[in-house]
């Protein structure tokens, strides 16, 4: 609490003409009065009209003469809760206590209160009104007493939630389908449902002037590196903004280079990775509001590997991690490597599918670079519209998009047969990245690509080529060198970035990213499991 | 497994394993492409003794940079001669050799851009390879030493692997024949051979002493990396000659200027792999692209640690521009510059290669001697 | 012309981008080198695109290292 006035005092020196800030400012000198209507006025006044906001005004004790305020948000609490924890109790049963003859001491009334007559799980004591219009926001019902300085805050959040579905982006075939939804409570929760360990901390401040977006900090103390939970926690702290609406926003004031596509920090919607994540010493960052939670440091073999390589059988993974990585080049390099091989290195082709391709494109009015640019920029106003339309319309513009657009061009003479073909292949392998941020640097650098090989043939693709190997060696997710297990190299951390052995080999945990509690299982030694003698 | 991995945060060091990968590269640069050539045209079919000798001879020197190494350890070697032989004549020793880096610099640009617009892309103008190539040299110098020698670390399989490649392909084309009969002309053209070999080779890898020893961690490691980096260069630029003269015969190896190009056109595999030379001389790209780096970068940051200055980042695109001019001056024609590589360059590069560090190893000797007299 | 041109947008845009993070650290001297450096490089490049014969330093070489040319292929012939 000291913590959020601090923060507000030093704001007041800076905004000293904001007129919203006045209130706030108000708040922080301003405690609760002992006078109840008091109390309420200035509740009214603070939240204007809102027609959500309930005040109840009730008679407690023996003889009804204690006055008590409940006050709550209509939308965002549990009314069930409301009625018979906190108003059946306050009305009904306290009279079964003798509340007179406590009232000598004021203080034990309060007290009396808190510890004997609320059955309520989570309770609060505020005494300033910042302190309660926080909670009153964030769903608590407020419990205010006539002839007292402090009130309570009650926990009795229920507003509508998604509730825990499948999740929509990365999907498997086998392995768990929950997915993390829009309440932090849940998604700490289903965190919790996964590791059971005390270790496992979790840190929540809320972020955002105007939003105070509730964002926790997972990690598992003993694994995680202290260095880089400290540079989180700095990192967070150090934001100043007027809303969190979401990761995205948490994701670009935290990361480590602006000017790069790649990204460093990972986000997903599955509590399964995001605790794979968390044993591996990695920290999870969770916003209230979104269910795609953070996970940092991210390194670039991260976004190449999917959650579902752990659920199916050590081959077929590796095999599958491998198609990935020969994905990424394809999605990058093959409309380049399409416009320089036709442009500049003829002698690359077999003569016979040269001359295919010669006659193909015969009858075309552009050069390969303006043709493959079309394609390419056709193509992306059709992802985007896709993501975009409404349902009903969906199918309609698909089938228009692919036949219209790709049969119609090609019998046009616009674009030729191997263009389409090319365009669709580096189109689908940009779908085969489990992560979507990836796949968007990609995209762009395509086009990069695409210019270098039209100006420069193979040479500049390979110039461009090694101009993003330094890129990409050069950046860092929190500290550690982004493209760490391959360079550094470390031995040990081989078995599960391109590969991945099979999990009675896999011992210890990776290298550079914590440095304590390095064994998995217990006994390295352990051989491979033998069939029964 | 040794440790040869980084620190965490803040390091400034790279681990002896990139800096093996360095040597190599640089070992390798210009000579993975020149040497048959180069030494064939002299010493014939027996290039290959020759190259076995200029790795000896290149261990050598490498023994001797080590020992030099062992004086300073967080010096390289431009604040070390001026710490050794007084600010004047340290600093004018200094600004020599970095002008023999920047000036060796441009004639690897040169080279590769002489390359580039011979055999793969005629039609493009040399000044504009020459360019973005510089483009892509400064970038990966701005970014920092840690940076470009992890990326060794991911390029240089794929060296590795286009050398392979390209090795099993050809050895259904050898014709042991070539190499006979051995010895042919004696001893004396086998080492001329040598020393042409060792002057681009071995000699030039002085410039990695403005990396080694000062930012490599684990001193003891770094010199091992460094024997270990030239063996393994000289390994390679051995199969490579033997494998030019084994297929090609010396007289076609000796009169092209880039006998491995037509090595790699040779390359038929069923009848639709052919003609992939431009996918190999991908080899080259990275290996001339590392080369040149480590010279830009030792030629940008002495003259930072001449002029003391704090950063030698700012340096890095007024020296470009430069080296791109220079680059398309420095040789008038091939001829010139294959008569001069020849000749003067030889006692060129060993001014710096071998009497410098000599030179400085002796001084310092002394001086250590005077100073446990006092 | 265009080539002088784009010679001189070249060192503009270097200038704007090396410059302001040379000033905010307060570095003078490393501005003097690189002013220098830089004008010296948009010399170069002017002459060399008008086609002017650049002598080469390597011709300079040659003339110094004469007699040791000499004497290592005379011993080696």
């Amino acid at each position: 609490m000291k913590f959020i006035n601090k923060l507000f005092e030093t704001k007041n020196k800076h905004t000293k003409t904001n007129k919203n800030n006045q209130l706030e400012s108000m708040n922080v000198l301003k405690s609760l009065k002992s006078n109840l209507s008091e109390n309420i006025k200035f509740i009214k006044t603070a939240i204007g009209e809102s027609s959500d906001i309930v005040i109840r005004e009730l008679r407690a004790g023996e003889d009804g003469k204690t006055k008590i305020g409940i006050i709550y948000i209509d939308g965002l609490v549990d009314k069930a809760l409301i009625q018979d924890s906190i108003l059946r109790t306050l009305m009904l049963d306290i009279r079964k206590v003798r509340v007179e003859s406590t009232i000598s001491s004021k203080k034990k009334f309060f007290e009396t209160l808190r510890d004997f007559v609320l059955p309520e799980g989570d309770m609060k004591e505020i005494q300033d009104f910042e302190c309660l219009f926080t909670h009153l926001l964030s769903g608590d019902t407020i419990i205010l007493i006539d002839g007292y300085a402090q009130g309570f805050a009650a926990s009795s959040r229920g507003w509508e939630d998604r509730g825990v579905t499948e999740p929509n982006s990365q999907t498997v075939v086998r392995g768990p389908k929950d997915s993390f939804s829009e309440t932090l409570r849940t998604n700490t929760a289903l965190l919790r449902r996964k590791i059971k360990d005390t270790n496992l901390w979790i840190e929540t401040k809320p972020i955002g002037r105007k939003t105070k977006t509730d964002v926790a900090i997972a990690y598992i103390n003993g694994i995680a590196n202290d260095k880089i939970v400290e540079e989180v926690r700095k990192r967070l702290n150090r934001i100043d903004i007027d809303g969190i609406l979401g990761g995205g926003y948490i994701e670009e004031l935290i990361q480590d280079e602006t000017y790069t596509p790649f990204p460093t920090v990972y986000n997903t919607e599955r509590p399964d990775a995001i605790a794979a994540g968390l044993l591996e010493g990695r920290i999870a960052i969770l916003v209230d509001g979104t269910p795609f939670v953070l996970l940092v440091p991210a390194l670039f073999v991260h976004f190449l590997q999917s959650p579902e390589d752990y659920h199916q059988r050590f081959d077929i993974s590796t095999l599958i991690r491998i198609l990935r990585y020969v994905s990424f080049f394809i999605a990058l390099l093959t409309p380049s490597i399409y416009i320089a091989v036709t442009t500049f290195h003829h002698e690359m082709i077999p003569t016979l599918l040269l001359l295919s391709i010669a006659a193909q494109r015969e009858g075309v009015p552009f050069p390969a670079v303006v043709e493959a640019l079309i394609m390419e920029i056709t193509f992306e106003i059709l992802r985007e519209a896709g993501v975009r339309m409404p349902r009903p319309v969906g199918a309609a513009i698909s089938i228009v998009g692919a036949l219209v657009l790709g049969e119609a061009a090609v019998q046009a003479g616009v674009v030729s047969p191997i263009m389409v073909i090319v365009v669709s292949i580096t189109a689908i392998s940009s779908f085969v990245f489990p992560a979507y941020n990836m796949a968007i640097a990609v995209r762009i650098l395509r086009f990069i690509f695409m210019m270098l090989g039209a100006t420069f043939g193979l040479y500049g693709i390979v110039l461009g080529l090694i101009a993003m190997v330094l890129h990409l060696c050069s950046l860092r997710s929190f500290g550690i060198s982004y493209m760490t297990p391959m360079a550094p190299f470390n031995w040990n951390d081989q078995k599960d970035a391109i590969f991945r052995f099979p999990q009675w080999s896999m011992f210890y945990r990776p290298r550079l990213i914590s440095q304590k509690d390095m064994i998995r299982q217990q006994n390295p030694k352990v051989e491979k499991p033998k069939p029964p003698q | 497994m040794g440790r040869s991995d980084e620190e965490m945060i803040g390091n400034e060091k790279i681990s002896p394993r990139q800096f093996k990968f360095l040597v190599i590269l640089c070992y390798i640069g210009t000579s993975i492409l020149v040497t048959p050539g180069n030494v064939a045209s002299v010493t014939k079919q027996d290039a290959w003794i020759a190259t076995i000798l200029g790795v000896l001879i290149g261990l050598l020197l490498v023994w001797l940079y080590n020992s030099l190494g062992n004086n300073f350890s967080n010096m390289t070697l431009v604040e070390y001669s001026e710490k050794l032989l007084g600010k004047w004549i340290g600093k004018l020793i200094s600004l020599l050799f970095i002008l023999f880096l920047f000036i060796n610099c441009s004639t690897l640009v040169y080279i590769l851009g002489n390359f580039i617009t011979t055999q793969i892309m005629p039609e493009t103008p040399v000044q504009f390879t020459n360019i973005i190539f510089v483009i892509v040299i400064i970038m990966g110098t701005r970014l920092g030493l840690e940076s470009f020698a992890r990326a060794t670390e991911i390029l240089y399989p794929c060296v590795i692997g286009l050398f392979i490649i390209l090795i099993l392909s050809l050895c259904k084309d050898i014709e042991i024949q070539n190499i006979q009969p051995v010895f042919e002309f004696g001893i004396k053209p086998i080492i001329r051979g040598s020393l042409l070999y060792v002057s681009y080779s071995s000699l030039t890898l002085i410039a990695l002493m403005m990396i080694f020893p000062a930012y490599v961690n684990n001193m003891k490691e770094a010199k091992k990396s460094f024997l270990k980096g030239t063996l393994t260069g000289g390994i390679i630029i051995f199969i490579v000659t033997l494998l030019s003269i084994l297929v090609l015969g010396h007289d076609i190896t000796a009169r092209n200027v880039f006998p491995v190009y037509i090595l790699a056109k040779k390359i038929h595999i069923g009848n639709f792999i052919e003609r992939i030379e431009p996918i190999i001389s991908v080899l080259w790209f990275i290996t001339m692209f590392f080369k040149t780096i480590i010279y830009f970068y030792g030629a940008t940051l002495g003259l930072a640690q001449i002029l003391k200055l704090k950063d030698y980042k700012s340096l890095t695109l007024s020296l470009g521009m430069i080296l791109v001019v220079l680059s398309l001056v420095v040789y008038p024609n091939t001829a010139y510059a294959d008569t001069w590589n020849t000749t003067t360059w030889v006692p060129f590069v060993l001014t710096y290669g071998f009497f410098l560090p000599l030179l400085l190893l002796l001084v310092g000797k002394v001086r250590k001697s005077r100073r446990e007299k006092n | 012309m265009w080539s002088i041109l784009g010679i001189l947008t070249v060192a503009i845009g270097i200038t704007l981008y090396e410059v302001p993070s040379i000033l905010e650290k307060n570095f003078k001297k490393e501005l003097w080198v690189f002013s220098s450096l830089l004008l010296f490089g948009v010399v170069l490049s002017i002459i060399e695109s008008l086609n002017i014969d650049i002598p080469t330093p390597l011709d300079w070489l040659a003339v110094i290292y004469k007699p040791f040319t000499d004497l290592i292929f005379g011993v080696l012939e």
